[in-house]
């Protein structure tokens, strides 16, 4: 899977790029309007990450084109907050997703991962992980290939940890994926611990192996590595 | 009092002192000047009834022609030659009237008598009462006449006062306009519309500044702050971290991502006083609310807290974006800052406004003093203290009014439209 990613800060693109690669992406970096209007033109990516304010242009303008061109590239744009327009806009343009900076690069990721299941598959590949198999289309669950019922919450839950499964996600990251801005109303994050428990248990109930985590004081942590 | 009634009425008190001191005066004065031409003319009779007794040894049959009395009695010899004032029954008139007298000895063949020459005063006293009356009607003419005349010219030079008065008030120190007054002709007025004029442009360019620095400096903040917080999170997912540095690294980002939501909120704030969101478009303020309910609805349940509503379907212009933040920001302020148990929530909505109470716990400043920035109860930590001045400066920008109220364990935020 390749990747570009369109961002002018280098330090922040770094970041980014290296959190990818370690999902195993190909990842491209272009700082600016023209080098990315360039390496559009001659490769060919599976998606794309487009930041709105660019050094000689906007990151809409990109899409348009890209657009244009009949692109088969998922588009995914990264925008300042409050900023409805550029997302109406951006939408509307024909990318697939938005997301308003700052993001936590696990969001990132499963947001991308996301995108290219859709683009890639019309969103018909299943996520396997070991025993556990999830069907996206269906937003069903099996273990064994017998299905489990979940929540959902639970289920995006699930899939946020297949996204980034083996890291470490912060319970602040969790609450902010699964509620959005509306995770700055909760006092504490204990009561993701019950959505938690409750994904744990279906699972394991269903005979699946106990794959998650609790990383002491942070958070938690899918991973089949002992 | 208006400087206009208070100088009014120091004129008034000392006018009518004078007045009516001149106005005695002038009565007296009359009164005396035909007392004294009553009293010549007396006298100047006196004489000639002398010079008749002198020449025909008779009192004279005479006063056809005056309205003179005389009236004479045989007595003792007479010295005390004097005038005086009297009542004496006029039988022309049927009525007791006001005499002068003019009481004299004369000697008429030997014989001594006391003669009085009596002339009615009647028309004189009538007079001089006119002569007041019209005084006293003349000062009332006035009085009105200047009234009138100075109500009239105050408001015609008090107009450029009144006018930087209104102008003054409307003065906002986020406008983007200098503040600017109407030409005067009264230097005391031009001078204080010049001073008013470049301490209010002072004000307002400190006051632009100031935001300006706030939006650069939240601006500024941001793509450091992003950096930051990227780099801590692939750093979490090193290998081989121990508990203790997993916990401060996850510490550290836990008070980035504070410090993001900080700077976004303060540019939010920024933003919204800078009138940066226009957009007119109906929002009904029921479905926001619903919206939002349903979205916390995780939080509610998890904290048993119990909601009831009463809404009525109420829509408004404004934009649609600021309208959310201001009902998802008093709705998840009634939520968070809930009892831990037995909590509830109750949100009416009406054409009049949106009321939102809940219980909570007592604040330990003044719930007014929540709306200012970073002002918070300090029951929580994890709240900016922003949410509130956020809601403040929205209702502002559409003139509403925004209320918090602490009274007997009930918290009562009121949106005012």
């Amino acid at each position: 899977m390749k990747l570009l990613l369109i961002e002018d800060e280098p330090s922040l693109a770094q970041s980014i790029v290296e959190y990818l690669r370690g999902d195993g992406f190909i990842v491209e970096h272009a700082a600016d309007y023209p080098t990315a209007t360039e390496k559009i033109a001659i490769y060919q990516y599976d998606c794309i990450l487009v930041d709105v304010m660019l050094p000689g242009g906007s990151g809409l303008e990109l899409v348009a084109a890209l657009k244009k061109q009949g692109s088969p590239a998922g588009i995914l744009i990264l925008s300042a907050r409050n900023a409805l327009d550029d997302r109406l806009t951006g939408l509307d343009l024909g990318a697939d997703d938005y997301l308003t900076k700052p993001f936590h690069l696990a969001e990132l990721t499963a947001r991308v991962k996301a995108i290219l299941r859709r683009r890639q598959f019309g969103g018909n590949s299943d996520i396997a992980f070991e025993e556990i198999r999830v069907q996206p289309t269906e937003r069903q669950v099996f273990v064994f290939d017998r299905p489990v019922e979940l929540t959902r919450k639970e289920y995006d839950l699930l899939l946020f940890f297949l996204a980034n499964k083996n890291r470490v996600l912060p319970r602040e990251t969790i609450a902010e994926h699964l509620w959005g801005d509306d995770a700055d109303q909760m006092d504490n994050f204990d009561f993701i611990y019950s959505h938690i428990k409750n994904l744990r248990k279906k699972l394991t109930d269903n005979g699946a192996e106990d794959y998650l985590k609790a990383v002491y004081g942070v958070g938690y942590k899918f991973t089949n590595f002992r | 009092m208006k400087l206009l009634a208070q100088t009014n009425r120091h004129y008034l008190l000392i006018s009518l002192s004078v007045m009516a001191l001149s106005s005695v005066a002038l009565f007296l004065g009359v009164r005396s000047l035909f007392e004294h031409n009553v009293d010549e003319r007396l006298t100047q009779l006196e004489t000639e009834i002398e010079t008749f007794v002198k020449v025909h040894d008779t009192l004279p049959e005479f006063f056809q022609s005056t309205s003179a009395r005389l009236v004479a009695q045989q007595s003792e010899v007479y010295k005390d030659r004097g005038f005086s004032d009297t009542l004496l029954f006029n039988e022309i008139e049927q009525e007791v009237e006001p005499y002068r007298r003019l009481r004299f000895g004369l000697q008429i063949r030997g014989i001594s008598f006391q003669v009085d020459l009596l002339q009615s005063t009647v028309e004189t006293e009538d007079i001089a009462e006119m002569v007041l009356l019209l005084n006293l009607a003349l000062i009332v003419a006035m009085f009105l006449a200047l009234f009138w005349a100075q109500k009239k010219m105050s408001e015609r030079l008090w107009r450029p006062f009144n006018d930087t008065l209104e102008r003054l008030r409307s003065f906002r120190l986020a406008q983007s306009a200098p503040l600017t007054f109407s030409r005067t002709n009264t230097d005391e007025f031009a001078e204080l519309n010049t001073t008013l004029e470049r301490l209010t442009e002072k004000n307002r360019l400190d006051y632009q500044s100031l935001k300006r620095f706030t939006e650069n400096a939240s601006h500024e903040i941001q793509t450091p702050l992003a950096v930051i917080r990227a780099k801590l999170e692939t750093l979490l997912q090193s290998e081989g971290l121990n508990d203790t540095q997993l916990n401060h690294l996850y510490g550290t980002q836990r008070a980035a991502s504070r410090l993001s939501r900080l700077q976004q909120n303060l540019l939010l704030l920024v933003k919204i006083e800078n009138e940066q969101f226009q957009a007119q478009e109906m929002v009904d303020f029921k479905t926001l609310v619903l919206n939002k309910t349903d979205q916390l609805e995780d939080f509610i349940s998890a904290k048993n807290v119990h909601i009831s509503t009463e809404l009525l379907a109420v829509q408004k212009q404004l934009d649609p974006f600021l309208a959310e933040t201001l009902v998802g920001n008093i709705v998840g302020n009634a939520v968070k800052h809930n009892l831990q148990t037995g909590g509830w929530i109750k949100i009416r909505l009406t054409h009049e406004g949106l009321v939102v109470t809940n219980a909570g716990l007592a604040p330990d400043c003044p719930p007014s003093e929540l709306i200012e920035r970073f002002r918070r109860s300090d029951h929580q930590t994890e709240g900016l203290g922003l949410g509130l001045a956020i809601a403040h400066e929205i209702c502002d920008q559409y003139g509403w009014t925004l209320n918090i109220e602490f009274e007997a364990g009930i918290w009562s935020t009121v949106v005012r439209f």
